[in-house]
């Protein structure tokens, strides 16, 4: 580790002196010119706009405001020039300016904040870039401006809170882990569930990939675009409005569209964060841990009443276990504050027909057990040329690296809670040498520290490269090529060395997964006014991806000694797998938009593909689109003087899912044994296979009342997947165990999503302003067996499935009919528990301006009616070490010897949780995880954040100045058990990304999300 | 404008389909290392479709053996898994999982395969084909797991059929190999095939053919399902790496020290009885199995001698006891160990012979099948074995099964 961090350090440092070698060049003055100069404000509130985009029109000359607002544009030809303000969230505002030689012109602009801005141009689910106006369907777009001042990593964060309908949970509080995403819910069986996700126009791999057993944990594509270079992203939600993107679709795409460069002086942006990971507790709804095991391992009384034997065949039953922990850091927790550092260096600008935008940034962050650390780093590069009018090139590149060392976590019987919160009951015991020496003989001797022996890294590697050329002959017809190239290798390491505790041979695990995506788009527009009143554009496109999977995973054990393991210096292979596919899918699309009068707008389009993995029988897909946006506020009839823009929307569309690249071929699996090569059956094929189909309508509206104070936006969605994937069993008796796919299946998802905005109080200096995303996301499962006589049910892994007639996927089980009964469990078996995904989301945001300079920014999330299996609960409890089991499990043992009456005051859900063995309550039917399936209702303060823009009076150098100090996770409100609401062992079985994994859900002794504090210095000059 | 819109659509459509067109294997799956089934039809396939049908024999005995030694109560459940119920004797469909398609695919593996290397060779080669003899004893053997184990079955999808059908599967099967083998001078596949049928032969009641076949084998012969540190013994690993079944509450448990049953109690640092996985129950490891890698008996030159031993009883009666511990005291001897009195009276013989039979066998799942059958045998029948009185005497065939057979959806 150490010599990797003076490489990344190193490279760190080298991105930073390129950039200033690259970019430190002052433009020549040139004669017969001056200079404009001004400020950008807020018409509303007088507060500087930063990041304002100030452009001479015609002449691809500009810049951009700072934080106070103020903009220069240097070397500007005299003469009498259009100057044009443009800001996401506002009015574009134009004035005339005249610059004479040698002279400096001002023109400041007060810009008017607008809740909708209906010509907004967005191009996510449309065909070219259009006016929000003429959008038929929903689109969230999330600004750089919402989120400057957050204390954010990458998209993922972005969008925790801040889009209706779409779900984020983070599934683990180690650094590095990324979370999943889900969009209008679950509407698919066997197929991947992750949204599509652009960069710039170029499709990237979209699912996630595991980190490796030892850590139960994933990482995600979109933790490699890094917060700082990210403009915008627009979220589309279904299929109604990703018909465009066709097959592989439905689940919504969200479009990343980074920082571009602007025309103007270099305009250099450095930022400087620190802070620290604090976990603040191991509970999700508890200021202490589950047993207090993690922070007083040195208080030995404490540790004497942890465990009780609760094995009735064991003579000691009924006693405490006796256990010390030698291994126990000296200040007696495991718990440290985890330092973070934030590193980030960019510079925009152009001149003439080039623009560019560079950036390169280094994070190091600690978690809050030893060992625990992610460092990433990287570059972007996004260059524009224009050589003419009609001719726009765009070459975006970025690279991340990420290298991340995990804590053992999760199910897993090195994992760190799992062992720590066990007490006497763990895996490590016994130590090295004399660790255990002066441990009396009548205790146990448990040596968890050994378990920090076990190195678990990830090591991203993520390039995205797109190429686009965008050609416009004439006003009317464009054109927009794209080339793209996505690479992802993601290489798992897990060793534990010679001399290990519990292998003392050594063990190491090696695993590398390789995701490359090539794609072609070609788009095409033509713009026609067919009479005054009516206008028509046609749009036609195509695309090609061609998909590289590379997955290989080799065990290898017995080292001869210490030094550090690798594949062939161990005495055998214990396990080897490989998989490869290589796949292509390609299909166009016919589009034509017609407007009446500028204000109603009707949309249909067509999309038709064809995929390598449809079966040689079912040949191309069509997939047709339907939209109609009117905007209501054009009309005289309108009250426009309160509210100013209204919008009705309405879309309908299809797209689709392919099935998994071998679903059609039957095939045989190479394998080997003792040394000896062969092939056993692998996949059954299913040569009538094809995609599953979604057909979604929408309804809504997008509207701005009060002078743009207001906005609000509402939109009812009900989608239905017919031709499922289903993977079946087949008999094994006919030879092959894999399933096979059939499109058999039939969902029905709806809901609603509202997005309301509100300027609350807006005086001179002072603005408060508020926003709710609220989010009712509903789904049912009509058939997964394409047998409309049975009600039948699927397992999906982590005791969910997806049962007819119920939401997708529920948790099923045994439940507890009178769980506050003081009596025995009355039980049902084999009935549904709860949603495992939730179904109501809200988003609650704040900002809070006083004066020019000081705001406040926080963010709340509530997630609700969904479960959650607490399988750490669970585990601890029938061991003995559960403390909210040991005042009930002590009446339980009276009982057993006895007494009568000594369970008259425990509820039947404390009898089943907290039972001893299956002897003493035998109603219950011994243990059972059930029991602890438990509501992961839940409200977590996701940011808050001071920020501070020092004034230019007191500045010495450079343009602007921003103090910030912020807090994540700050507090969480839920009755959860378990270690945190939001977390999930990960199950995914192979790391083939054709099975989309498994997507059930428990906490299984997960690490939960930890507290951070952050001060950050951003300078711009 | 339509002239237009029409000559734009046109250019579109020809820029996209072109080179689709262009491309007749653009949308081509690919993947190295699959093979797509068409390609098995060839001479250069038998290699490795033999080596196939090994691994899916190893694969259904891994599969099985530990479920049968919990089925068996050759090991009791100490561990954290859903299988607590088994050694309980309440064994239900949705129990079974990959019980049943391990031995299915094997068996289906390897008798399919037969067929198709009969399809490219010609009859005399395929009659002196080493490899023919291997399928067979593969197929033979997996017949047997299934016959042995389950209440009923079913082949290739069809209809639900008894048992009893796989016994005289593997004997056909064992019989080609017998046949194959001499021809192809392969004296290890002849004596796997004459001790595959001896078993085969016992269970379905042929006890003169089962003895006649055992007296074939040597005493010292052994034939293994093949397990390497890939595939992992997975009662191994059940009972080393994790402790999840113990001998703990086993008839084992009484006989400590037997050479073919080792096992050993394990104590934790305080000097304690370890506990299972399950926190609660202790750990009495077995220690037949000590590697990842070692491999399970399929036949035994000593299980020759238990049926040799049995036949004597059965066939013979009190007359037999004699005999029968003759051969049983010749399978004690190949452990080293000291040769047992004979019982003076039948039901004393047929318990010791019960328990010998258990612990030459013992984890090598074959004492569920062998508690089926003697307690199937009645109580009037001095083989008659009480064990399995209340509890699941036969694994059923699994739910998947049922509701993916049509033919057994009835």
């Amino acid at each position: 580790m150490h010599q990797y961090a003076t490489v990344r350090r190193g490279f760190g440092l080298a991105c930073v002196l390129t950039l200033f070698g690259v970019f430190n060049v002052q433009p020549m003055a040139a004669q017969d010119t001056g200079r404009i100069t001004g400020t950008v404000t807020s018409a509303q509130s007088s507060r500087p706009i930063d990041g304002a985009q100030v452009s001479i029109e015609g002449t691809g000359m500009g810049g951009l405001a700072n934080s106070q607002g103020r903009f220069l544009l240097l070397n500007i030809p005299a003469g009498t020039h259009m100057v044009r303000v443009t800001m996401l969230g506002y009015g574009t505002a134009r004035q005339e300016v005249t610059v004479t030689v040698g002279g400096t012109a001002t023109a400041d602009f007060r810009l008017t904040e607008t809740a909708l801005s209906l010509d907004e141009i967005v191009v996510t689910g449309t065909a070219a870039e259009v006016r929000a106006k003429e959008v038929g369907n929903s689109l969230d777009a999330i600004t750089s401006r919402e989120i400057e001042n957050i204390p954010l990593r990458n998209s993922t964060d972005i969008l925790a809170g801040r889009a209706p309908g779409v779900t984020i949970m983070t599934n683990s509080g180690q650094p590095g882990a990324g979370g999943s995403v889900k969009i209008r819910g679950i509407n698919s069986i066997s197929n991947t569930k992750d949204p599509l996700i652009y960069v710039d126009g170029i499709r990237i791999f979209n699912e996630s990939t595991r980190s490796g057993w030892g850590a139960r944990t994933s990482t995600s594509p979109l933790q490699d675009i890094s917060a700082d270079d990210i403009e915008r992203i627009e979220v589309i939600k279904g299929a109604a409005a990703t018909t465009l993107y066709g097959t592989e679709a439905s689940s919504g795409v969200i479009q990343i569209f980074t920082k571009k460069g602007v025309s103007g002086a270099p305009m250099w942006t450095a930022e400087i964060a620190s802070g620290f990971n604090h976990q603040a507790s191991f509970l999700a709804n508890s200021g202490s841990d589950p047993s207090d095991l993690y922070t007083k391992c040195r208080d030995l009384e404490y540790m004497y009443s942890l465990n009780i034997q609760t094995s009735t065949t064991n003579p000691t039953f009924g006693d405490p276990l006796y256990f010390e922990d030698p291994t126990c850091p000296a200040d007696g927790t495991w718990q440290e504050l985890g330092a973070i550092q934030n590193y980030a260096l960019s510079v925009r600008g152009g001149s003439g027909d080039v623009t560019y935008y560079v950036s390169g940034n280094f994070n190091d962050v600690d978690g809050t057990l030893p060992t625990a650390n992610s460092r990433d780093g990287g570059f972007r590069s996004n260059l524009g040329f224009a050589p003419t009018e009609i001719l726009d090139v765009a070459l975006n590149t970025s690279y991340t690296r990420r290298a991340t060392r995990w804590v053992p976590d999760g199910n897993n019987s090195n994992g760190f809670l799992l062992n720590v919160g066990r007490g006497r009951q763990n895996y490590l015991k016994g130590g090295k040498g004399e660790d255990c020496i002066d441990v009396p003989s009548d205790k146990t001797c448990v040596t968890n520290g050994y378990l920090f022996d076990t190195e678990l890294f990830t090591h991203n590697d993520h390039f995205i490269s797109g190429l686009t050329v965008q050609f416009q002959p004439t006003e009317a017809i464009s054109n927009r090529f794209s080339v793209g190239w996505d690479y992802l290798n993601v290489k798992n390491e897990t060793t534990r060395p010679f001399g290990s505790l519990r292998t003392p041979d050594g063990y190491f695990w090696d695993e590398q997964t390789q995701h490359t995506k090539l794609s072609l788009d070609y788009a095409g527009s033509f713009e026609k006014s067919i009479t005054d009143r009516i206008n028509s554009t046609l749009s036609w496109g195509g695309q090609i991806f061609r998909d590289k999977h590379r997955w290989t995973e080799l065990d290898v054990e017995g080292f001869a000694g210490p030094g550090r393991p690798t594949i062939t210096s161990g005495a055998e292979v214990t396990y080897r797998a490989e998989y490869q596919v290589n796949s292509t899918s390609a299909g166009f699309f016919l589009q034509e938009l017609v407007g009446l009068d500028d204000n109603l707008f009707l949309t249909a389009g067509m999309r038709v593909d064809g995929n390598s993995a449809f079966g040689d029988d079912y040949g191309l897909q069509f997939y047709p689109k339907l939209s109609l946006a009117w905007v209501l506020s054009d009309y005289d009839f309108f009250p426009t003087s309160t509210i100013e823009s209204f919008k009705l929307r309405g879309a309908v569309g299809e797209s689709g899912k392919a099935p998994s690249a071998f679903a059609s071929v039957r095939t045989w699996t190479g394998i080997g044994i003792e040394g000896e090569p062969g092939f056993t059956p692998g996949d059954p094929g299913n040569s009538d296979v094809g995609p599953e189909r979604t057909r979604e309508f929408e309804v809504g509206f997008d509207a701005s009342a009060l002078e743009g104070r207001i906005g609000a936006e509402l939109t009812y969605y009900q989608a239905q997947t017919m031709e499922a994937l289903i993977l079946r069993d087949l008999p094994a008796s006919l030879g092959f165990l894999q399933n096979r796919t059939e499109n058999v299946g039939e969902l029905k998802n709806w809901g609603w999503e509202t997005q309301l905005s509100a300027a609350l109080l807006r005086t001179e200096g002072f603005e408060w302003r508020a926003r709710a995303n609220l989010s009712f996301l509903r789904s049912e499962a009509i058939d997964v067996d394409g047998d409309p006589d049975t009600e039948s049910c699927i397992y999906v892994g982590l005791l969910s499935e997806i049962c007819e007639g119920e939401q997708v996927p529920v948790l099923r089980g045994t439940r507890i009919m009178n769980p506050d009964e003081f009596a025995d469990p009355i039980l049902v078996a084999d009935t549904t528990l709860g949603p495992t995904y939730p179904n109501r989301l809200i988003g609650l945001g704040t900002s809070v301006s006083i004066g020019n300079n000081l705001t406040i920014d926080a963010l709340m999330e509530g997630q609700f009616g969904h479960f959650l299996p607490n399988y750490t609960g669970y585990q601890n409890a029938r061991r003995g070490s559960w403390h909210p089991c040991f005042e009930i499990q002590g009446k339980m043992i009276d009982a057993y010897r006895g007494d009568a009456t000594a369970l008259n005051d425990v509820t039947a859900l404390e009898r089943a949780r907290c039972a001893i063995s299956r002897t003493v309550n035998p109603a219950s039917e011994g243990f059972s995880s059930d029991y602890w399936v438990e509501s992961a209702d839940f409200w977590r303060l996701r940011s808050i954040t001071l920020s501070y823009n020092v004034p230019e009076s007191i500045m010495k150098w450079g343009q602007s100045a921003t103090v910030t100090l912020a807090a994540r996770n700050l507090l969480t409100i839920t009755d959860y058990t378990g270690t945190d609401p939001e977390v999930s062992d990960f199950a995914d079985q192979t790391g083939n990304v054709d099975t989309g994994g498994e997507f059930g859900r428990r906490d299984y002794y997960q690490i939960p999300n930890p507290r951070t504090y952050m001060l950050s210095v951003r300078l711009t000059w | 404008m339509l002239k237009n819109m029409r000559g734009v659509v046109r250019a579109a459509a020809v820029a996209v389909v072109l080179p689709l067109a262009a491309c007749g294997d653009l949308l081509q799956v690919d993947s190295p290392g699959r093979i797509v089934d068409e390609d098995l039809a060839s001479k250069d396939a038998i290699p490795g479709m033999i080596v196939g049908m090994k691994y899916d024999l190893s694969q259904a005995v891994d599969a099985t053996q530990e479920f049968l030694a919990l089925a068996a109560v050759e090991l009791w459940h100490g561990g954290s898994y859903d299988w607590s119920d088994i050694p309980r004797g309440i064994i239900t469909e949705e129990d079974i999982g990959g019980e049943w398609n391990s031995p299915q695919q094997a068996r289906w593996v390897a008798e399919t395969g037969v067929e198709r290397i009969r399809d490219f060779l010609d009859a005399a080669e395929f009659g002196r084909s080493p490899a023919v003899a291997q399928a067979y004893v593969y197929a033979g053997y997996a017949n047997r797991i299934l016959g042995e184990n389950f209440c009923s079955s079913v082949i290739d999808g069809g209809p639900e059929i008894p048992n009893t059908e796989h016994f005289t599967r593997a004997e056909g099967h064992f019989t080609q190999a017998i046949t194959i083998g001499q021809a192809a001078g392969r004296a290890d596949l002849v004596n796997a095939g004459y001790a595959g049928r001896a078993s085969v032969r016992a269970y379905a009641g042929d006890w003169a053919g089962a003895a006649s076949d055992a007296a074939q084998v040597p005493s010292g012969f052994e034939y293994f399902a093949e397990i390497d540190t890939e595939m992992r013994n997975e009662i191994v690993y059940e009972t080393h790496n994790r402790f999840e079944y113990t001998v703990w509450g086993t008839y084992m448990e009484a006989a400590p020290g037997d050479a073919r049953a080792p096992w050993q109690i394990m104590y934790d640092d305080a000097g304690q009885i370890a506990n299972g996985a399950n926190g609660s129950t202790p750990h009495y490891q077995q220690r037949k199995y000590t590697s990842n890698s070692d491999d399970v008996a399929l036949s035994k030159g000593t299980e020759m001698l238990m049926i040799r031993a049995e036949a004597e009883l059965r066939i013979n009666g009190a007359g037999g006891i004699a005999a029968a511990y003759g051969h049983m005291n010749a399978a004690r001897a190949e452990y080293g160990m000291a040769a047992l009195t004979p019982a003076l009276d039948l039901p004393s013989a047929w318990a010791e012979l019960r328990f010998e039979r258990g612990a030459t066998l013992w984890l090598e799942g074959r004492r569920f099948g062998d508690l089926r059958r003697w307690y199937n045998e009645g109580a009037g029948s001095p083989a008659y074995d009480a064990s399995l009185e209340g509890r699941a005497t036969c694994m059923p065939i699994s739910r998947a099964e049922r509701l993916s057979n049509p033919n057994l959806r009835g």
